[in-house]
């Protein structure tokens, strides 16, 4: 009989290409994002907008069957009819909020467990650069979050092209280009608020909580702000408003309330997105100083 | 292991200096390292783990370089931390997930692929005799299988050169056997040098063939201990039972030796480069004496160490 | 009832389900008690009886006499460093230890000097001013330790007080124990590192489980665990012929020859007649012995024996 003994036995095989490295963070934050059923119905749930969208896109151009139970179809068309403002509350509205739910839950649960029992050494004390961890589990969170809001956009966008034609497209496919570009940013944005916070507060549930509230807090001191002094500078501090003017100015549409000019929203939006990325590069440190 | 690597030392360190700040905490270290298994001694706040910490590419040197098999830490740092395994001193894993899955991810982030990191990651689970708790989240395990776990992703790569920072710190005394036993497992494949920084002599005695000595940011000595030991062999300590120890220390003297006699029961012996410990046991066959202890110095190590810290 | 021992009166302790420690007697004298045993063993529980901090389930614990239920009295003559690092934040190590002598009732001038005492026994003078918080590892144990010792007491329980200390700083610190049982008081010593537990110990106690294993000197230990024949191991150029012989032997029960053949390992009921035996060969034959001793003679070894390496942990 032969007896195979157990002794330590150093590794001899392939080793994968720098590059790929990376992605092996995705690969394995995304297989735990899922693994959670809470994040899984998440998930579903943001579709459930678009598939109502998709029935009112249908609606309007192909109401004639309603003629069947006494509905005055163009009325209907009427009422329905797709303009920019379809777009920004059909899909853009809940595809901000759908973002922003994804990254709640889903920032924490990919950044806080490295951070909470000291796993940073580990990570890089192997041949990993800080930009590469960040880079990955951006990755990993952008990924949902694009596919339930770009994907379901750009599927909106294009069925109302089927529907609306050739004209249409040619007056309107810069709509199409207004829509990614809105979503990208808003999803880098948001998606680097939450692993910064994610990596600062160590718990999960905090961090989830002050995704909330901060932004609620900078808002309502925002609005105070402007009662005090009687100015609309204080908007800088509200989402809200600053996606408000991103998208009346990406889809055309006309101002209808005082708010920030568009260059002041993208500036807005780009320095709180800097400001993640600093804060959350300046988390990954291997090591606590003792003083 | 490539025949040009092989030649190459462990470890250089030429002119290293490092600080935080204006405080400098290495200075100026020039060493070159190569033994099987290296201890890192020295009080706290000697450097050790800047140093390890340096070694690991976490600081950039302000004067000087280390190199790990002449990959120097900072413009190569990934080469170099391809080859190394770490342990840190304090707790370190990833709640929330299995210990299998987490440590074939750290296999993963060395660069294994997918399939051969999951074979490696249920071996150094065996390995280190955490098989029955590999399934479960990393979190449940006790402190002793926490150690192990973070031993076990410093491993499951199969580095060159393995780095442990204090790694028998808490361990109740089985699972501190088990752990050195380990490492000198390690140390005898053949395949990785172990640097084991530690408090506790006894162990890096027990593991180590060579000792780096650090103080106030400098190398008090670097010394081979097989070296220290072989030069000991002629201090002995003796313990008798039986009969008039006295008389037996008188007759040792007559052989050229020198005796003194210590406690109630041990005699210290000088033997001359000519006499053997044989003489000894033929005067205790004479006497009727037993010798019930006999053994050369055995604390070289803590003998470097003061030393070290005197000069 | 010796008024000079710290006494457990088959005492049980259970926190509601869980097990602490259960029927321990003990009678624990004067001098350095080394306190041995697996984490989750019941140490800390037994010390927290010894101090105070917890009352049994069943039986009794008197410390010198007195009551442990009796904190007044009790703390002032027990000192008690835990494993535990916390400290409040933002005092420095000589406010800490001045602050925990004024609440045991002591002047300001009177605590101060105490701390000043404390703080030089343990070697912490230079850096007494400085924050705890911004102390290392040792530095913080050394402040612990200072803080057991400040209001001289007669009785001092020690959890794990070695570790994160380099090794001068553990010489220093074992110098001190032996000073304090010197001067007639009582050291309780819990402790992983059982060669220091052997240096320094003038007894030891081993539990496992909640239960006591053995109490004593390690030699008295030995010589109750008598089913254990003594082992004793020989370094030497050539066991075979040790070996053989030592098999001729009626008292051998067992010898095992070292991986690298330059030595053995052998069992026997009777040590006397081994090594008188091991004088006589040595004069027939060149054996080249270069070391001999008892392979067992030692907290480890007891420990390896009576409680033992449980097999994979858990």
């Amino acid at each position: 009989m032969a007896v195979y003994a157990r002794t330590y036995r150093s590794y001899a095989g392939p080793f994968v290409s720098e590059r790929a490295r990376l992605f092996v963070l995705t690969r394995y934050g995304l297989a735990d994002l899922f693994r959670s059923k809470a994040f899984l119905a998440l998930f579903v749930l943001c579709f459930v907008p678009t598939v109502v969208a998709m029935v009112r896109i249908y609606l309007a151009h192909n109401a004639e069957f309603l003629d069947m139970f006494n509905v005055p179809s163009q009325a209907v068309e009427q009422l329905l009819a797709i303009s920019g403002s379809f777009f920004r509350g059909w899909v853009l509205v809940p595809a901000a909020v759908a973002a922003f739910w994804i990254a709640l839950f889903g920032g924490a649960s990919l950044v806080s467990p490295d951070f909470r029992n000291n796993a940073m050494p580990l990570y890089l004390a192997r041949p990993l650069s800080r930009s590469e961890y960040l880079a990955g589990k951006l990755l990993a969170l952008l990924i949902p979050m694009c596919a339930v809001t770009l994907a379901p956009a750009l599927l909106l966008f294009g069925l109302q092209c089927l529907f609306a034609g050739a004209a249409w497209i040619g007056d309107y496919a810069w709509v199409g280009a207004s829509l990614v570009v809105a979503i990208l940013a808003w999803n880098l944005v948001i998606a680097l608020f939450s692993l910064a916070l994610a990596a600062w507060v160590k718990w999960r549930p905090v961090a989830r909580l002050l995704m909330i509230a901060l932004p609620l807090l900078a808002s309502a001191f925002g609005h105070a702000a402007n009662g005090i002094f009687g100015t609309t500078w204080g908007l800088v501090l509200s989402f809200w408003s600053i996606l408000g003017a991103i998208w009346e100015s990406l889809l055309r549409l006309p101002e209808n309330t005082a708010t920030l000019s568009a260059g002041t929203a993208w500036v807005m939006l780009t320095l709180v997105g800097l400001a993640s990325l600093g804060l959350f590069y300046r988390r990954i440190k291997a090591y606590e100083v003792e003083r | 292991m490539q025949p040009e690597e092989a030649k190459k030392p462990v470890i250089e360190l030429d002119g290293l200096t490092v600080q935080f700040g204006s405080r400098t905490i290495l200075s100026d270290l020039k060493a070159s390292v190569s033994g099987r298994a290296i201890g890192l001694l020295g009080p706290n706040g000697a450097g050790k783990t800047t140093l390890l910490h340096t070694l690991l590419g976490f600081h950039e040197p302000k004067r000087g370089a280390a190199r790990i098999f002449g990959h120097d830490v900072t413009t190569e740092g990934r080469e170099a931390r391809r080859l190394l395994g770490y342990m840190p001193e304090r707790d370190a894993f990833i709640a929330g997930i299995s210990g299998v899955r987490f440590v074939r991810l750290m296999a993963e982030m060395s660069g294994l692929p997918s399939e051969e990191a999951l074979e490696r990651a249920h071996e150094a689970f065996f390995y280190v005799g955490l098989g029955e708790a590999r399934y479960r989240n990393v979190e449940t395990y006790s402190y002793g299988m926490k150690q192990l776990a973070k031993f076990a992703q410093a491993i499951v790569h199969g580095p060159r050169l393995l780095l442990l920072d204090e790694p028998t710190n808490g361990l109740d005394p089985p699972a501190r056997a088990r752990m050195l036993r380990l490492i000198r497992q390690v140390r005898d494949s053949g395949s990785a040098h172990v640097i084991i920084s530690s408090h506790l002599l006894k162990d890096v005695e027990d593991c180590c063939d060579e000792v780096l000595v650090l103080k106030e940011g400098r190398i008090a000595t670097y010394c081979n201990l097989e070296a220290e030991r072989r030069t000991n062999r002629k201090f002995l300590l003796v313990e008798t039972r039986g009969a008039d120890r006295a008389a037996f220390a008188q007759a040792v003297e007559k052989l050229g030796a020198e005796c003194a006699l210590a406690g109630e029961r041990r005699i210290k012996v000088v033997l001359p480069a000519e006499v053997e410990v044989q003489s000894l046991f033929e005067i205790a066959a004479e006497q009727e004496i037993q010798i019930r202890r006999l053994d050369y110095k055995r604390d070289s190590l803590q003998e470097i160490f003061l030393r070290a810290m005197e000069a | 009832m010796s008024d000079d021992r710290i006494v457990f009166d088959n005492v049980s302790k259970f926190y509601g389900e869980v097990l602490g420690v259960n029927h321990v007697q003990l009678s624990i004298a004067p001098g350095i008690t080394g306190l041995v045993g697996p984490n989750g063993s019941g140490k800390t529980t037994l010390m927290n009886l010894a101090t105070g901090l917890i009352q049994p389930t069943a039986g009794t614990v008197r410390v010198l006499g007195l009551a442990t239920n009796d904190p007044e009295r009790l703390f002032r003559v027990v000192g008690y460093a835990s494993q535990f690092d916390s400290f409040p934040p933002g005092v420095s190590g000589r406010q800490f230890i001045t602050a925990y002598l004024r609440v045991h009732g002591y002047t300001r001038e009177e605590a101060g000097r105490r701390a000043e005492a404390a703080i030089a026994r343990v070697g912490l003078s230079d850096a007494s001013e400085r924050k705890v918080a911004a102390y290392s590892k040792g530095m913080r144990q050394r402040i612990r330790l200072a803080q057991a010792i400040a209001h001289d007491p007669r009785v001092l329980v020690l959890d794990e007080p070695l570790n994160g200390l380099d090794p001068m700083a553990r010489a220093e610190v074992i110098q001190l124990f032996q000073d304090l049982a010197h001067e007639g008081r009582h050291v309780l010593v819990s402790s992983h590192i059982l060669h220091e537990v052997d240096l320094i110990s003038d007894r030891v106690v081993l539990i496992n489980n909640g239960y006591l294993v053995a109490e004593g000197e390690i030699s008295g230990v030995r010589t109750e665990m008598s089913e254990h024949p003594v082992q004793v191991f020989v370094r030497c150029r050539d066991p075979r012929f040790l070996a053989a012989r030592l098999f001729e032997q009626d008292h051998t029960v067992e010898v095992r020859l070292h991986d690298d053949l330059q030595g053995l390992l052998a069992r026997t009921r009777d040590p006397d007649r081994f090594h008188l035996l091991l004088n006589r060969l040595s004069v027939q034959h060149p054996l080249g012995i270069e070391a001999v001793g008892p392979a067992d003679d030692d907290v480890a070894a007891v420990y390896d024996y009576l409680i033992g390496d449980t097999g994979s942990p858990s």
